[in-house]
C-alpha cells in the first residue's frame, strides 16, 4: 500500500501509464505528469491548454493521452520523441456543455467522450484532415453521460447516465473498425445500435460508474443509492434491447460509490464517498460484499496528533470534547472521498482522491 | 447583471425533452379501499399485541402507487405501531425486519418527521431513526434520498 500525495487540489480522474512508471492526474484547468518509478514522484511535464477543470485523462496502450474539460474540447496529447514534452491536437467534440469523462478503446484507434449535452462522443483519427473528429451517439439519451467503459472489441460502448439509465451501444465505425464476433450483446451492430438499457427497480439515481466484467460477459455499475449493481444480460431481440437474465443490487451499509474496477470475473472493488475500497464477490447466483480495505472500524488513526494546550481549548471549544481522542484526520488512508478506482495490476488497484492522492491498494 | 447561474439553460434548449416526470419508475395504482384494509389489518394485529409483525406487515409492500390522502392514513398507522412498540424493543426490533423493509422504514420516519402527526411524536420518531442508522447504515439514507418511489 503506497500513498503518493501528488496534489493540493482534488484529483478528479488519475491514469498510470501501461508500463506503471508514469501516473496522470487532473489538477484544475491542467493535467500534471508524475515518474513515479523512484522513491519520490517527480513532476515530468504539466500539459496546459484547457481553460476550464479537466474532468477526465486517459492514456492508451500506445502512450496518447486524451483529456477532456468543462470547456468542452477534448484534446489528444502525444508524446515527442524525448519522452518529456507533448503535442495537443484539438478534437472536434461539436458539444455545446462540459465533457465529463473520456475513455480509450483498448486498441488506442478511437476514444469515447461523454458530455452533459447528452451525448457521446465517439472520437477517431481521420488522416486525410489529420485531425481526430467524432460521431455522435445521441439516441435515446436525455441526460447527463458520466461514465463509459469500452468492451475489448473496441466496439461495445457502455454509458451511465444521470437519469439512471445504463445502456449499451455499438460505436462501430466502418473506417476504423474491423467486424465485430458476435456476443451475447448482439450480432448485427450498426453505429449507434442500442445493444443493451437496464435502470434499477427504485426509478433509478446518478450512475457514478459503469464497468464491463473483463470476459465482457456482463457489466456492473455503481449509483447514487449507495448500491453496487450487477447485470448479466440476454440477447437482444430484433431491435429491441435484451432484458437482464439477472439483476443483482447489492445494497450496502455504505455512502454511494463514485467508482469501480473489475479484478477478475468474480471480483470487483468499489470506492467513493467513504473514503476506503471495498471488495465484492459472486457469481451468477449472486454477489455480496465481502470485505473492506483499509477498514476505517479497524484501523487505527495514522496520523496520532500531539495534543498542544491550545488544540485542546480549541477543540474543547468547537466540539466540546476533551482532546484527547479528537483527530483532524479520518481513520482511512485518503482524507476525502475517492473519485476513481483503476486497475493497477492483476492483484492490485490504484484511487485518487479528492484529498490529492494516488495510492495503490492490494486486494 | 441577472443571477445567470439560476437561468433554467434547458428551457432555450429545443432539444430538451426531457420531463420531471418521466424519470418517475410506473408504479401500479393503489386504491384506497385496499389501503384502508391493510391498516385495518394492521390495527388489528397491534391491539392483539403483535406490534412487531403489524410493522412488518405495514413495511412489506408500501402503497407506492396510492393518492396522497391514503398514503397519508397509511403514515398515521405505522406511526402508531411504531409508537406501541416498546423503546427496550426497538434495536430487536429493526433486527428482524429485512434490508427492504428497513429501507422503507426509513421513508416513513422523514415523512414522519415532517408530517403534523409526527411532530407530536417526533420524540419517537428520532430515537426509531437513530437506531434504524445504527443497524442499516447510512446507505439507507442515501437510498431514501435517491429513491424515486415515494410514500
Amino acid at each position: 500500500m503506497s500513498a503518493l500525495n501528488l496534489s493540493k487540489n482534488p484529483i478528479y480522474d488519475h491514469c498510470f501509464s501501461q508500463d506503471r512508471k508514469t501516473v496522470a492526474i487532473t489538477k484544475e484547468n491542467d493535467v500534471l505528469l508524475f515518474d513515479v518509478s523512484g522513491a519520490k514522484p517527480s513532476l515530468i511535464t504539466t500539459l496546459t491548454h484547457h481553460d476550464k477543470p479537466v474532468t477526465a485523462v486517459d492514456i492508451s496502450s500506445d502512450g496518447k493521452i486524451v483529456t477532456c474539460s468543462q470547456d468542452r474540447n477534448a484534446l489528444v496529447w502525444e508524446p515527442s520523441g524525448d519522452g518529456k514534452t507533448y503535442k495537443p491536437t484539438l478534437v472536434l467534440l461539436r458539444i455545446n456543455r462540459a465533457a465529463t469523462c473520456a475513455r480509450w478503446a483498448p486498441n488506442g484507434k478511437k476514444f469515447a467522450v461523454g458530455s452533459s449535452d447528452r451525448v457521446v462522443a465517439i472520437c477517431y483519427y481521420e488522416a486525410e484532415n489529420d485531425w481526430w473528429i467524432s460521431k455522435h451517439l445521441k439516441k435515446p439519451l436525455r441526460s447527463t453521460i458520466l461514465s463509459v467503459d469500452w468492451h475489448p472489441n473496441n466496439v461495445l460502448l457502455a454509458c451511465g447516465s444521470a437519469d439512471g439509465h445504463v445502456r449499451v451501444f455499438s460505436t462501430y465505425i466502418k473506417s476504423v473498425d474491423s467486424k465485430p464476433d458476435p456476443s451475447v450483446w448482439g450480432e448485427r451492430l450498426p453505429f449507434q445500435t442500442l445493444c443493451a438499457d437496464y435502470i434499477s427497480n427504485s426509478g433509478g439515481s446518478w450512475i457514478h460508474d459503469v464497468s464491463f466484467s473483463p470476459g465482457a460477459e456482463f457489466l456492473a455499475f455503481v449509483s447514487h443509492d449507495g448500491n453496487v449493481n450487477i447485470v448479466y444480460p440476454s440477447p437482444p431481440v430484433g431491435s429491441e434491447p435484451g432484458v437482464p437474465a439477472a439483476y443483482f443490487e447489492v445494497r450496502t451499509r455504505h455512502l454511494p460509490f463514485k467508482s469501480l474496477t473489475f479484478i477478475n470475473d468474480n471480483k470487483l472493488v468499489a470506492g467513493g464517498f467513504d473514503a476506503h475500497p471495498v471488495v465484492f464477490e459472486g457469481s451468477e447466483q449472486g454477489w455480496q460484499l465481502t470485505k473492506s480495505i483499509d477498514d476505517p472500524t479497524e484501523a487505527k488513526k495514522h496520523v496520532q496528533e500531539e495534543q498542544s494546550a491550545i488544540d485542546l481549548f480549541k477543540s474543547m471549544d468547537l466540539k466540546g470534547k476533551s482532546g484527547s481522542k479528537f483527530s483532524e484526520s479520518l481513520p482511512t488512508i485518503h482524507q476525502n472521498s475517492i473519485t476513481k478506482v483503476k486497475l493497477y495490476s492483476p492483484n492490485s488497484i490504484s484511487t485518487s482522491g479528492n484529498d490529492g492522492k494516488v495510492v495503490v491498494f492490494k486486494v | 447583471m441577472e443571477d445567470w447561474r439560476r437561468i433554467d439553460i434547458d428551457a432555450y434548449d429545443p432539444d430538451f425533452t426531457l420531463r420531471p416526470e418521466e424519470l418517475q419508475p410506473a408504479v401500479p395504482e393503489v386504491p384506497t379501499e385496499v389501503v384502508e384494509q391493510k391498516v385495518q389489518q394492521a390495527r388489528t394485529l397491534v391491539s392483539q399485541g403483535k406490534a412487531i409483525d403489524a410493522l412488518k406487515f405495514l413495511l412489506q409492500d408500501p402503497p407506492y402507487g396510492a393518492d396522497s390522502v391514503a398514503k397519508d392514513i397509511y403514515l398515521l398507522q405505522v406511526i402508531e405501531t411504531l409508537s406501541s412498540v416498546k423503546q427496550s424493543d426497538i434495536s430487536s426490533t429493526i433486527g428482524e425486519l429485512d434490508a427492504d423493509q428497513q429501507d422503507v422504514l426509513v421513508k416513513y420516519l422523514y415523512k414522519g418527521m415532517g408530517s403534523g402527526e409526527g411532530r407530536k411524536q417526533s420524540g419517537i420518531l428520532l430515537n426509531w431513526f437513530d437506531k434504524t442508522i445504527e443497524v442499516a447504515g447510512e446507505g439507507s439514507i442515501v437510498r431514501y434520498l435517491s429513491d424515486k418511489r415515494f410514500v
